[in-house]
């Protein structure tokens, strides 16, 4: 079984047919034989004694008359014509034995006296018996006058006739045999080529594709041309074989097809990726090894390829591991980072958004990471900012003057009182000069600190991140504007929570956001009181609390509200309901431009002539105070 | 697969032949060779019987008493079997079987030869000399079977040959008895006629043992045949001839030998002037008006000298010759005869004179001893020899 195993396909249904031919025809053979035979026997006795039968009928009154002339001349009959070859001889014997007449001319067998004499000749009989070296049926029929017998017929059959018989039958049946197994040999060899010349051809093509090579156009060509070529002679177009082939033969082209055009996209992606204006890198999913980075991407860092393949996506800039969940599916392309502060080979920073999605480079596991140099916008932004800051600095001023002009005047009181007590030559008594001294050096303390805040609050900041805390953002604005409100008339409450988690955001920016919103409150109070003197009084609540995940700044007025017909554009840039000259319109965009860096979400609710309220979300941030590195 | 197949006919194959030709020496002896004849010594055909075995003996006898052959004598086993088929058969089995005869010698009559060919074929035994033309012992060619006389085949042949070339007719007629003897004769004569583009422009026939002629005399009268062939008994074949010369119908009536040429010539009388008979050995007369055959005065001479009572008869000089053959036979087989070597000895016999102006001749494949026959015309009521 094993060696069948080990054949080939063709030979198994070579082998197979040829066998299975092959035994069918022994069996048919063997019971054949033993069939014929049987039934040969069977009717070889049969025609003995229906021999016998009419001998034994004709040879009557001779034997009564024991004329044996007449009984030899009728035993020689019973071996006339064919007859001879299955009557080997024939005798008629009398009731006592004695035989009366036989056919052998030859001689006498010696056996064949004994053989009569045994016989009774009452009854019909046969027995097997050698005579001469010759195996016979002896066949003994009686003949009978009344019902005495007189006589008997005996005849010896012979039974090499049927084996000769036999013999010619299976010379025949051999010969059909072998003419069948001839056939068959050819038929099967046919038909085992016929199934896998095909199967070979095909096992060939897979061999061919599996090497590979599709740029090879003609030869493909002529392979895919091959079987069809030879299909016809082999007579069969429309078997499952040759549909096979077909379908090969189409998958292959497929194949062939999609393989051209993934080179093509291949081509095209990598074009993309060398000349696309972003620099690219692909990154190794868990250890974030850069192994692979574009032109774009060397040029913008300062890194040669090489120097860059091997490093660490984080040996760039900051990220956070967890940015990158391996959880996120193929395919699914997102920012997972926006104004991330990278550095260059030579120390300088950038900022860049990062786009990232899993895919497979080399078989492996990988990001792609596409950033964009965003750091001439981050610069804009900045300036902007700054702007908008300074236009709002400039309105307040006279009120930050003021605030500055009280410590002064109560300095130069001091001081005109020390100088007039100085021309009275009159001595300022000790309690007197060390009140006056100690209130110029406080007020001096508060104007500083005034210069201090406003020098701080002007500073045009960079964007970054650091951990930080709002209410400390709300106090500062509160200590610039804060009495400056109060004299309009207007009340400031504050409602800070101070259990609030901090966020990752900008000092500078924070207060910038917090005071244009302070600001526009103020406005929308002063325009209510300005046309409804009677209206109650102006108040302003900056409230902090905080959820789960992140911190809430909600800032809110009882001022003129915002027309739901204006609510849509608030954001706008340049959209202003302001007096020509009084605001540029980029108050709340930018505020939302800052919020939005932070990973912030702003929204306004308004009721008109009732007032405003704007809520500021940010996430919090988890990690604990102490992680310092994150801000720098 | 083909040594399955080798495997197979092996398995199948059966046992050779055991028969192997022994050298068969009966009827051999020290001092004498036994030869067995079945033939009628009584009855009806007792005549030709006991004609031919008078001729054969007288020439046996002649040989014993120059010596024998090869110091043997011949001892010629006779039965008689009254020319029944039956009879003969027994004859012959018994003479095989427990005379143990060397061979078989002088029968005579077609349905009684015929009846022992098999037993010839199964014994492997030879027949030398059967008074019979009948096809069936020369066709198919048999080894056992040694025939000296020529067949009805030849007599009718040579009987259409004179007819139609030498005497120039065309119209032939046959007529014929109604048994083996007469199809046999039928068949030669139309064989004959073929070959020279002809056929028999009327054919009759009687029954065996009757001599209903009339109903194939009238046929063959109405074809107005010039020539009739006669293949039958003399019986009728007279009555068949005096019938049609009284009817005025008188063309050439040619009989075959067997009809019994003497007999014929006897009842014919006058009316058998003209008649010509065919004869497988020459007429049996030493009448010096004719220049008699060197081997008819020798057999006339010798026959006179043991059977002085009896005649010289055409019969007689056919066993004459039989006998003759047969001791030329066994003085060529040699001292170690077997019957194997005696066949061999027949066929060595070539261009054998036999002093009767035809020659014998025998060879491998051939038992047909002479091929030529003899026309005899009845004048005057004797039988005389054409040239």
């Amino acid at each position: 079984m094993n060696l069948f195993n080990r054949l080939t396909l063709k030979n198994k249904i070579f082998v197979s047919c040829l066998g299975f031919i092959l035994l069918v025809s022994i069996l048919i053979a063997l019971f054949t034989r033993s069939l014929l035979i049987a039934s040969l026997t069977n009717e070889l006795k049969k025609r003995g004694v229906g021999i016998a039968q009419s001998i034994a009928d004709s040879s009557r009154v001779y034997i009564l008359t024991e004329n044996r002339a007449e009984l030899t001349a009728l035993a020689y009959d019973a071996r006339l014509g064919n007859r001879k070859d299955i009557v080997r001889y024939l005798l008629i014997a009398d009731n006592q034995g004695r035989i009366l007449a036989h056919t052998f001319t030859t001689g006498f067998p010696d056996n064949i006296q004994t053989i009569v004499k045994r016989q009774l000749p009452d009854e019909e009989n046969t027995l097997s018996v050698e005579v001469e070296r010759h195996s016979v049926f002896h066949v003994v029929v009686p003949v009978k006058e009344g019902i005495y017998t007189v006589g008997s017929v005996q005849v010896g059959l012979d039974r090499g006739h049927i084996e000769r018989l036999i013999s010619n039958l299976r010379l025949v049946f051999l010969s059909f045999l072998s003419m069948v197994s001839v056939i068959f040999f050819f038929l099967s060899h046919r038909l085992a080529l016929h199934i896998t010349k095909p199967v070979s051809s095909l096992i060939r093509y897979t061999d061919q594709i599996t090497k590979g090579d599709f740029n090879i156009r003609p030869a493909e060509k002529s392979m895919e041309t091959g079987p069809m070529e030879t299909e016809p002679s082999t007579g069969a177009k429309d078997d499952e074989i040759s549909k096979l082939t077909d379908s090969f033969i189409k998958m292959t082209r497929q194949l062939a097809q999609s393989t051209t055009r993934l080179q093509d996209s291949q081509k095209k992606y990598r074009s993309l990726f060398r000349s696309g204006p972003n620099p690219i890198f692909v990154v190794e999913k868990n250890t974030f090894e850069i192994l692979d980075a574009n032109p774009n991407a060397t040029e913008l860092f300062g890194y040669l390829r090489d120097e860059l393949i091997g490093m660490k996506l984080y040996d760039l800039g900051k990220l956070g591991e967890d940015e990158f969940s391996p959880a996120r599916t193929e395919g699914d392309t997102m920012v997972i980072s926006a104004k991330e502060k990278f550095y260059k080979k030579d120390g300088s920073a950038l900022f860049v958004n990062i786009h990232a999605s899993p895919s497979k480079y080399r078989e492996e596991d990988v990001i792609i990471v596409a950033t964009t140099d965003i750091s001439e916008l981050v610069e804009k932004d900045s300036q902007l900012i700054q702007a908008s800051k300074m236009t709002n600095l400039e309105k307040m001023s006279a009120g930050i003057a003021h605030e500055i002009n009280q410590p002064l005047n109560a300095i130069k009181m001091g001081a005109e009182y020390l100088c007039m007590m100085n021309e009275k030559k009159q001595r300022v008594n000790d309690t007197d000069m060390t009140m006056v001294l100690t209130q110029i050096s406080s007020q001096v303390t508060r104007a500083a600190e005034i210069v201090g805040r406003l020098k701080t609050f002007s500073r045009k900041a960079d964007f970054s991140r650091e951990v930080t805390n709002i209410n400390a953002c709300i106090l500062s604005v509160n200590k610039i504007i804060g009495r400056q409100i109060t004299l309009q008339n207007i009340d400031m409450v504050l409602s800070l929570d101070e259990l609030i988690p901090p966020i990752l955001a900008h000092n500078n920016r924070m207060e910038q956001v917090i005071f244009n919103l302070v600001t526009n409150a103020r406005d929308a109070i002063n325009e209510k009181v300005e046309s409804d003197p009677g209206a109650e009084k102006g108040k302003i609540k900056i409230s902090t609390f905080s959820d789960t995940t992140s911190a809430v700044i909600e800032i809110s007025d009882n001022g003129i509200g915002i027309d739901p017909e204006h609510m849509d554009s608030i954001f706008e840039s340049f959209y202003t309901t302001k007096e020509m000259g009084e605001g540029l319109g980029l108050g709340l965009p930018i505020i939302q431009g800052i919020v939005k860096d932070y990973n912030g979400t702003i929204s306004v609710r308004s009721t008109p002539r009732v007032g405003t309220g704007f809520r500021i979300m940010f996430p919090a941030y988890h990690k604990g105070l102490d992680d310092e590195s994150i801000s720098y | 697969m083909y040594i399955l197949c080798i495997i197979l006919l092996c398995a199948c194959t059966s046992s050779p032949q055991r028969d192997a030709l022994t050298e068969n020496t009966n009827g051999i002896r020290e001092d004498e060779i036994l030869i067995g004849s079945s033939l009628a010594l009584g009855g009806h055909a007792g005549y030709l019987g006991t004609q031919m075995l008078q001729g054969a003996m007288s020439y046996i006898r002649h040989t014993n008493d120059k010596g024998g052959i090869h110091g043997r004598k011949i001892r010629l086993v006779a039965m008689d079997d009254g020319y029944n088929p039956t009879q003969c058969l027994y004859n012959t089995q018994t003479l095989i079987l427990e005379k143990q005869v060397f061979a078989l010698f002088c029968y005579v009559g077609t349905p009684t030869t015929v009846r022992i060919i098999p037993l010839v074929n199964e014994a492997k035994i030879p027949l030398v000399g059967m008074f019979t033309g009948a096809n069936r012992l020369r066709q198919p060619v048999n080894p056992f079977l040694i025939n000296i006389r020529a067949s009805y085949y030849q007599e009718t042949q040579a009987a259409v040959d004179l007819i139609v070339k030498k005497q120039g007719l065309e119209r032939v007629a046959v007529f014929y008895q109604y048994d083996e003897y007469g199809f046999d004769g039928l068949r030669g004569t139309e064989i004959a006629l073929q070959k020279n583009g002809l056929i028999p422009v009327a054919k009759g026939s009687y029954v065996r043992g009757t001599l209903d002629v009339e109903a194939g005399l009238e046929k063959i009268i109405e074809s107005d045949a010039q020539a009739v062939v006669m293949i039958g008994t003399y019986d009728s074949c007279a009555k068949f001839i005096i019938l049609a010369k009284q009817q005025g119908f008188n063309p050439l009536f040619h009989n075959v030998s067997f009809v019994g040429s003497k007999e014929l010539a006897r009842r014919l009388g006058p009316d058998g002037e003209g008649v010509i008979v065919t004869q497988v050995v020459p007429p049996p007369t030493a009448d010096p008006r004719i220049n008699p055959l060197p081997g008819v005065q020798e057999y006339i001479r010798i026959l006179r000298n043991y059977y002085p009572k009896s005649k010289p008869s055409f019969v007689g000089l056919e066993g004459y010759l039989n006998a003759r053959i047969l001791t030329e036979g066994l003085e060529r087989a040699g001292k170690e005869i077997t019957r194997q070597k005696f066949i061999r000895a027949i066929e060595s016999i070539e261009q054998y004179d036999l002093g009767i102006q035809n020659q014998v001749s025998f060879g491998s494949g051939d038992y047909q001893g002479l091929d030529q026959v003899y026309f005899t015309m009845i004048k005057e009521g004797e039988l005389v020899l054409l040239p």
